[in-house]
């Protein structure tokens, strides 16, 4: 008896004790000794987490509840009935419900931008890797600052410090003007650091050109040069003001823009690709590489655009939704094809004819031939078939831009989507926003000709491209803003230039469309009122996130939200 | 390996018969007031390992050799009986009316009831039987104090309700009670999947004084099942056999054609006159309405009935159990096989691959106790489950879902079958957005299954020691157990897409046939394989318990002193990185009870223990607990003139419990998640880069949530024990529940990692009161209520101030959701027009809802949301239990409801703009019916009246139920009839589950009332069972 209780004691100690040591931690971890690992000397963990932090980007495109930010224009409308998009257009934009807060997700960029410059030192990469590697780092954390300036104003700048859970994270605010100076002044340090984008190899196409700081920053100073920024906020508190907006209006800001631009210019590389014409502008968002295209969110190939947008009747491969419907106010936008204003009837198909030719690669009307058939946007047509339950048109047109042409096949099919950040076509835009301006009214039309002239604009007599001889600052001010209204439509340009152009008014009344009825064989057009939409001073800054105004109590709030 | 131990016990067990020695036999009656009583244990006192037990007519016999024999029975005063020169005895037994020896299992051990100072419910097995719910936990509800439960779902195998133990104190981590079977921890689905019929009885742990002995895992209560041992006697074995219907609790019930397609049209008609367009025409014509509702076209026009199409009327369960328990005093068995097969609601179209769901489900159990010599005990337990659940692939969500979506069901739709045979379907539903999937019986025809496995297996021995030696009283026990959970699944389908089958869209008028929802598929696809090679989740628990118990004269004290630990490893799907990682669990535990005279009573005990998914330096914590007791009954002053009174004991319990809610994940770690997606630079559609993202960061000062439990109770005892009653209070303050810091800014960058800070109040009040009698010699009833009331508040959760401070979550119940304010009107035509009444940002219609402006700002948006009226967890249950007797014939029934709670639905469940028509959405607003109407007027898109954006409380309504849980009327075989069968026991019974319910929640939804708050899609219905069953001992 009294063995057995020894068997018993010994065999609970030898389990007991054969248990005794706790597996510590779980050893398969990656931690941050081994990203940032001093033997490393490709940097093969370091480089991923650089990586990493370019999918923090703005994903472009239908990215607000399934809406693009231009249907919160005068551009287009969402055909959906219940779409956030909606918020910014139907007065009802508050801090809570401010459907594009890119406010933690800059921070998280910024955070991780953070992160990387203070560790990538102790890793023994090769020192012209690591000043690109930097460089890169910086850039993407001066652009989530930018991402943010517009939205909101100057925000708080947390510089190189990276937060630990015992830090006061009650920051203040920075002014404008505070965070113009950093992010400029991070473009100018990291320029010179980063490849030209002639010596990006295409494997590593989507990596930040040196040129992608330079036009950064030349959209800055256009923003900080232009009416709502430079003086011309509505704010009556003036430390709100200063937070918006420079305090007081300075003219000579509009230089800076000028430097940036034809700093970029200078380099060469970046340039409107060769050819005029619808194809051709076309080609700009279909084709990963092209000298256009100087940063873009990068994507796999894929049709998720095509099925968001493209008109309702097309079922292949999968069902599209159709969900942008663009307006006749911008299609009465496009010039006539010698560049001058359109005047015509816009109650006829004619009014498709002898147009920008851009038009044709930004939109469908009733009649395009796409994928084998021709638009029908008709009442009771494929493409407005007026179903229950469907979603469709709501002003006879669909978006066409960035899909592919697919002329010749009968379904469509994966194709390249990346979204373009900064193009050449912009730079020379803001170049010429700029030049006219300053009073250099001829040098802009030069510019802005460079691009009417790829959209393939007749050039006409003395290659004017429809911009009369003599024209004054404030007639080609605004041809300017129509030609960046076109060319740089849908790439989320129109909601913040109306803004800072301080043009609200635009915001503020009715989206017109046209109603196509088929009386046999006969189309009938009439343009119809589709959308009624308001706008108030407030709405030229967005709102801080509610979220963050109860979280930190030193921030101050937008003029006009709670 | 299993194999060798079967033989071994089985040897054992032969060894021991055949060492019987040469004896003289004696035979006997065993009877009490009210007839023959089985079960008594009988054995010789001078050797009490020779024994038996009485059979089903009271009858024993037993070979002694001495002259005294002793007779022990629950309930009864245990008897010494001379049968000196004795062949045949009769023995009449007393009922213990004190209830002395009525003992309550807790953590560890088990104790008296009257010195038990501790919050502790229990039920006992053959009251669980009662209920022929296939999950265990369904079979709890309404019968005991304490213990809510919210059953889902009735979907076979997957049936199980949800539960807690005096509400929730948890607002992040989990609210589960810790399982203990045995004494060892067990996994909720090991739980669920437990055969009744291996039950002895489970035991509720509520308070600290029985919940600290588990450390950093008791704060939500414990749930302890004890499970059936080996009695002494001849082999008895019994077989039990039972069918059952099972039907929906709520049928879905949906609108015809002709109804539905009006109401689309009426949708469409007030969509238009908002906004009117000349060039408007209705989905339906008049033509078509015609057709709906005269039904002469039911190919172009159809009227299908889905739930008729769907739905059986009943769905059979069978049940099997097959018993043998008997032994010796040196050697016990109870080896146990059940059977369960489970059919599901769905008619059978399966054509090639099975669609049925269906449950199967084998229980086996084997515990054998081994007396090895006079001081050391034996325990071998082998038990576990194996398990099929299959479901069907004819949908993405669920067959239910679908049923309740009116893109996939609407009753005009398209015909199920073309007049030639083929499956039919209809260019409408080909066309409408949203509606693109194929022939909804030719899915459940061909697309195949899921089907899932379980093996479940266990292994649990123990041996106790007695030390008598060292000291009078002492024992020693040792466990090892092992549990292994493993499960894996086969799916064999065809495409959902609806690239799998073929059907054809019929053409009435012209007589022709056109490709149905897909061109271009002329065959049947050939079914896809798919092999989820599932995980292993299994766990080593090791546990060492040294245990005194002495009487000294008028002192009782006993004690144990335990070391524990349990290694479990498993599979997480949230975080690969975890993967069988060990979670260790390793402490010590310790309980002093002491009492004088069974009338004051003390219990000290604690634990101390840790796991390591906390940093080193704070692995460990200190969980103590105390209590103390007061039978007043027990006083000369009461007994002497309160005779009546058996028991009145005050008692109560203060103590710290711990509960660990990391999830098994290391939060004082931080990891730098590796290859969570790929960086896409380059020209190729895919040139993945690898890429590195920054974990959460950790937080090294993590611990486990603590809970100071404070709970005082009493107990009564009355009229000789006929009145029993419970009292009971408790004070839950849970503190340290892990937390994200709500007042951080996103101006951090970073995920924040949970901290220890959140805090919650939890009280409540139980009470159970129970009086049984017996009227003369042949009836008996008795009655026993149940409530129990639980409400907990948020104190603290580092939330940021609101704006509104109606908005603020702290001081809420735990489950509460920001809703709107319904007015209890509707806009009229005058109100849109009149800018002074506030609208929704979205824009208000006549008769849509109107809400509360809350902030007096002129417009309705999420700033008017506020706090308000009940969660969906109710506060308050109950349950009334009736049973009476006559003769062989019994009848039970429980009546069980909950109160205090809200339920809802959205979308395709409710929602005329996604659900299939509804009798309630014909009730909709009219300017005539104004604010008498019971639904919104009907649009053809949500804005403000969607149950999703704008939750309100017109949505949220109470669900207040109390229904028929259970019944059971049951015949057992008296003597004559046993003798005459030529078996020891025979009892025909049928029982039902579910049988009656009313609720609150039938103003608003045809659902039951146990029902997710906001479920979007139809759930599958809990069923309601009806049950026959026979159980036959031989």
């Amino acid at each position: 008896m009294k063995r057995t209780l020894y068997y018993l004691i010994i065999v609970a100690t030898l389990v007991t004790s054969s248990c005794r040591k706790f597996e510590s931690q779980p050893e398969e971890r990656t931690l941050e000794t081994d990203v940032f690992d001093p033997t490393d000397k490709v940097g093969a963990l370091s480089t991923a987490y650089l990586l990493g932090i370019y999918s923090f980007l703005p994903t472009g495109f239908n990215r607000i509840d399934g809406d693009i930010l231009d249907a919160a224009t005068d551009d287009a409308l969402p055909s959906s009935n219940r779409s956030g998009i909606s918020l910014f257009t139907n007065g009802q934009l508050t801090a809570a419900n401010y459907p594009d807060n890119n406010w933690s997700n800059s921070y998280t960029i910024i955070r991780r931008s953070n992160v990387f410059l203070n560790n990538i030192g102790i890793v023994p990469i090769p020192a012209d890797i690591r000043k690109r590697q930097v460089a890169e780092a910086r850039f993407l954390r001066a652009f989530a600052y930018f991402e943010l300036l517009k939205r909101y104003g100057g925000v708080p700048l947390v510089g190189d410090k990276v937060f630990s859970l015992a830090d006061n994270l009650d920051l203040p605010r920075n002014t404008f003007a505070e965070c113009v100076t950093y992010i400029a002044s991070e473009c100018d340090a990291i320029t010179p650091d980063l490849p030209n984008g002639s010596a990006v190899i295409a494997a590593e196409f989507g990596r930040i050109p040196s040129e992608a700081a330079m036009a950064l920053k030349c959209r800055l100073y256009l923003y900080a040069a232009s009416p709502l920024f430079n003086g011309g906020g509505f704010e009556s508190n003036a430390e709100v003001k200063a937070l918006t907006g420079y305090p007081t209006a300075d003219a000579s800001r509009w230089q800076q823009v000028i430097t940036a631009a034809e700093a970029l210019i200078a380099k060469g590389y970046y340039k409107l690709p060769t050819g005029t014409g619808t194809t051709v502008y076309s080609a700009v968002f279909t084709t990963k590489i092209n000298t256009d295209i100087i940063f873009s969110k990068q994507s796999a190939n894929s049709t998720t655009l095509e099925n968001a947008n493209a008109p309702v009747g097309y079922v292949a491969p999968a069902t599209s939704n159709g969900r942008t419907s663009p307006t006749q106010d911008f299609v009465n936008a496009f010039t006539n094809l010698n560049g001058t204003a359109f005047t015509g009837s816009t109650t006829s198909a004619a009014q498709y004819e002898n147009r920008d030719p851009r038009l044709k690669s930004i939109l469908f009307y009733n009649g395009v031939q796409w994928l084998g058939r021709a638009v029908q946007t008709y009442e009771g047509g494929l493409d407005k078939p007026n179903l229950a339950f469907k979603t469709q048109t709501k002003t006879g047109y669909y978006m066409r831009k960035f899909m592919a042409d697919f002329a010749s096949s009968t379904t469509y099919s994966n194709q390249s989507h990346n979204f373009p950040y900064f193009r050449f076509a912009e730079v020379l835009l803001n170049y010429a926003e700029a030049l006219n301006e300053v009073g250099r009214v001829e040098d802009a039309v030069k510019q802005m000709n460079l691009v009417r002239a790829r959209a393939g604009i007749t050039a006409g007599t003395g290659s004017r491209y429809g911009i009369r001889i003599g024209v004054t600052q404030d007639e080609l001010r605004e041809l300017i803003k129509n030609e960046r209204r076109i060319e740089l439509s849908f790439e989320e340009h129109r909601f913040y230039d109306l803004r800072r152009w301080k043009m609200g008014s635009v915001l503020s009344g009715t989206l017109k469309g046209v109603q196509l009825t088929l009386d046999g064989t006969t189309l009938n057009m009439v343009n119809q009122d589709v959308a009624n939409i308001v706008f108030q001073n407030k709405y030229y800054h967005m709102p801080i996130p509610y979220g963050e105004i109860i979280r930190n109590t030193k921030l101050i709030q937008n003029e006009g939200y709670y | 390996m299993k194999k060798l131990i079967y033989i071994l016990a089985i040897l054992l067990f032969v060894l021991d018969l055949s060492a019987q020695a040469q004896k003289r036999q004696l035979t006997g009656v065993v009877s009490d007031a009210t007839g023959v009583l089985p079960g008594v244990t009988v054995l010789e006192k001078d050797n009490p390992s020779n024994g038996t037990s009485t059979d089903e007519n009271g009858k024993f016999s037993l070979n002694i050799q001495g002259n005294v024999i002793v007779l022990k029975a629950v309930g009864y005063v245990t008897q010494e009986v001379l049968v000196q020169g004795k062949t045949s005895i009769t023995i009449k037994m007393q009922e213990d009316q004190t209830m002395l020896n009525d003992v309550v299992i807790v953590g560890y051990g088990q104790k008296k009831k009257v010195t038990l100072t501790g919050s502790v419910s229990s039920i006992s097995g053959k009251d669980i039987k009662q209920s022929p719910s296939p999950s265990l936990q369904n079979t709890l509800a309404g019968r005991i104090t304490g213990f809510s439960s919210q059953q889902r779902s009735g979907q076979p195998g997957n049936d199980g309700a949800t539960f807690n133990i005096r509400g929730v104190s948890s607002y992040t981590g989990n609210n589960n009670p810790l399982i203990v079977v045995d004494d060892i921890e067990f996994t909720y689905d090991q739980f669920a999947s437990l055969n009744a019929n291996e039950i002895e009885s489970i035991s509720i742990l509520k308070d600290a004084s029985t919940t600290a002995i588990y450390g950093i895992k008791g704060a939500n209560g414990v749930v302890l099942v004890t499970t059936v041992r080996g009695k002494v006697g001849k082999p008895q074995i019994t077989f039990q056999t039972e069918y059952a219907l099972n039907q929906l609790t709520r049928r879905p019930e949906y609108l015809n054609a002709y109804e539905a397609a009006s109401l689309v049209n009426e949708a469409q008609v007030n969509t238009n006159t908002l906004t009117p367009n000349p060039n408007f025409v209705r989905t339906f014509s008049d033509a078509d309405l015609a057709l709906y509702r005269n039904g002469n076209d039911p190919y172009g026009h159809p009227d299908n009935n889905w739930s008729d199409i769907l739905l059986k009327d009943f769905a059979p369960q069978l049940r099997g159990n097959f018993n043998i328990t008997g032994g010796t005093e040196k050697a016990k068995y109870f080896v146990s096989l059940g059977y369960l097969n489970q059919g599901g609601q769905l008619k059978d179209y399966s054509v090639d691959l099975n669609s049925k769901f269906y449950y199967k489900r084998y229980n086996y159990r084997s515990n054998i106790d081994l007396h090895v010599n006079k001081d050391l005990d034996v325990r071998f337990d082998l038990f576990g489950s194996v398990d099929e659940t299959n479901s069907n692939n004819a949908s993405a969500n669920s067959i239910f879902s679908d049923l309740g979506r009116s893109a996939e069901t609407a009753p005009y739709n398209y015909p199920v079958y073309n007049p030639d045979g083929s499956l039919g379907y209809s260019s409408w539903q080909r066309n409408a957005s949203g509606r693109n999937n194929n022939n909804l019986v030719g899915r459940l025809m061909y697309n195949g299954y899921f089907r899932t496995f379980s093996n479940n297996i266990n292994l649990s021995t123990s041996a106790t020691q007695k030390l008598d030696f060292i000291t009078k009283g002492l024992s020693v026990k040792a466990t090892l157990a092992y549990r292994n959970l493993y499960n894996y699944s086969r799916y064999l389908q065809r495409p959902t897409s609806g690239t799998g089958f073929i059907s054809y869209i019929y053409d009435p008028v012209a007589g022709t046939y056109s490709f149905g929802q897909r061109d271009n598929i002329y065959r049947l696809s050939i079914p896809s394989l798919t092999y989820g090679p599932g995980s292993t989740n299994s766990a080593l628990t090791l546990q060492g318990i040294l245990n005194y118990n002495r009487v000294f004269g008028d002192h009782h004290v006993s004690g144990l002193f335990l070391y524990n630990q349990n290694s479990k490893k498993a599979a997480n799907s949230s975080n690969i990185d975890y993967n069988f990682i060990p979670e260790n669990f390793r402490g010590y535990t310790a309980r002093v009870n002491y009492d004088y005279k069974q009338k004051y009573m003390v219990e000290i005990s604690g634990a101390y223990n840790g796991t390591d998914r906390f940093s080193s330096d704070k692995r460990f914590g200190f969980f103590p607990a105390a209590s103390v007791g007061w039978n007043v009954a027990e006083e000369k002053l009461i007994k002497d003139n309160l005779k009546f009174l058996d028991l009145f004991k005050l008692r109560a319990s203060y103590g710290l419990v711990g509960v660990d809610n990391t999830n098994g994940v290391y939060a004082y770690l931080q990891s730098y998640a590796a290859g969570s997606g790929t960086g896409l630079f380059g020209l190729a559609t895919n040139n993945g880069y690898g890429v590195v993202t920054e974990g959460t960061l950790p937080n090294n000062e993590v611990t486990w949530e603590k809970e100071k439990k404070l709970d005082i109770g009493l107990d009564i005892a009355a009229f000789k024990n006929r009145l029993t009653a419970t009292l009971g209070y408790f004070n839950n303050n849970r503190y340290d529940i892990l937390t994200t810091r709500g007042t951080v800014s996103a101006v951090f960058g970073q995920a924040l990692p949970n901290v220890n800070l959140g805090k919650t109040n939890n009280k409540g009040f139980e009470a159970e009161i129970g009086f049984s009698d017996k009227v003369g010699a042949n009836w008996n009833y008795m009655i026993r209520g149940t409530y129990s009331l639980a409400k907990n508040k948020i104190i603290f959760m580092d939330e940021a101030v609101p704006l509104y401070s109606y908005q603020r979550l702290t001081g809420q119940s735990i489950g509460s959701v920001l809703k709107y304010n319904w007015t209890g009107e509707y806009y009229t035509a005058a109100d849109i027009a009149d800018p002074a009444v506030a609208k929704p940002t979205i824009g208000g219609r006549p008769g849509d809802f109107k809400y509360k402006d809350l902030n007096s700002d002129g417009v309705i948006d999420a700033s008017d949301r506020s706090y308000f009226g009940n969660t969906n967890l109710p506060t308050t249950t109950f349950g009334i239990t009736l049973g009476g007797g006559y003769k062989n014939f019994s009848l039970t029934v429980l009546f069980q409801g909950a109160t205090n709670f809200v339920a809802s639905a959205q979308g395709a469940v409710i929602h005329h703009n996604a659900s299939n028509a509804l009798p309630i959405h014909q009730q909709h607003w009219t300017p005539e019916l104004g604010n008498s109407a019971k639904y919104p007027q009907l649009y053809t898109t949500a804005l403000s009246q969607s149950p999703r954006d704008y939750y309100s409380d017109f949505w949220a309504i109470p669900a207040d139920y109390i229904r028929l849980k259970t019944a059971e009327l049951s015949y057992t075989a008296g003597p004559k009839l046993l003798n005459k069968l030529k078996v020891k026991g025979l009892r025909v019974y049928t029982s039902g589950y579910n049988l009656l319910t009313w609720t609150k929640l039938d103003k608003l939804y045809n659902l039951d009332p146990e029902v997710l708050e906001s479920a979007g899609d139809l759930p599958y219905p809990p069923t309601r069972i009806f049950n026959m069953g026979i159980n036959v001992t031989f």
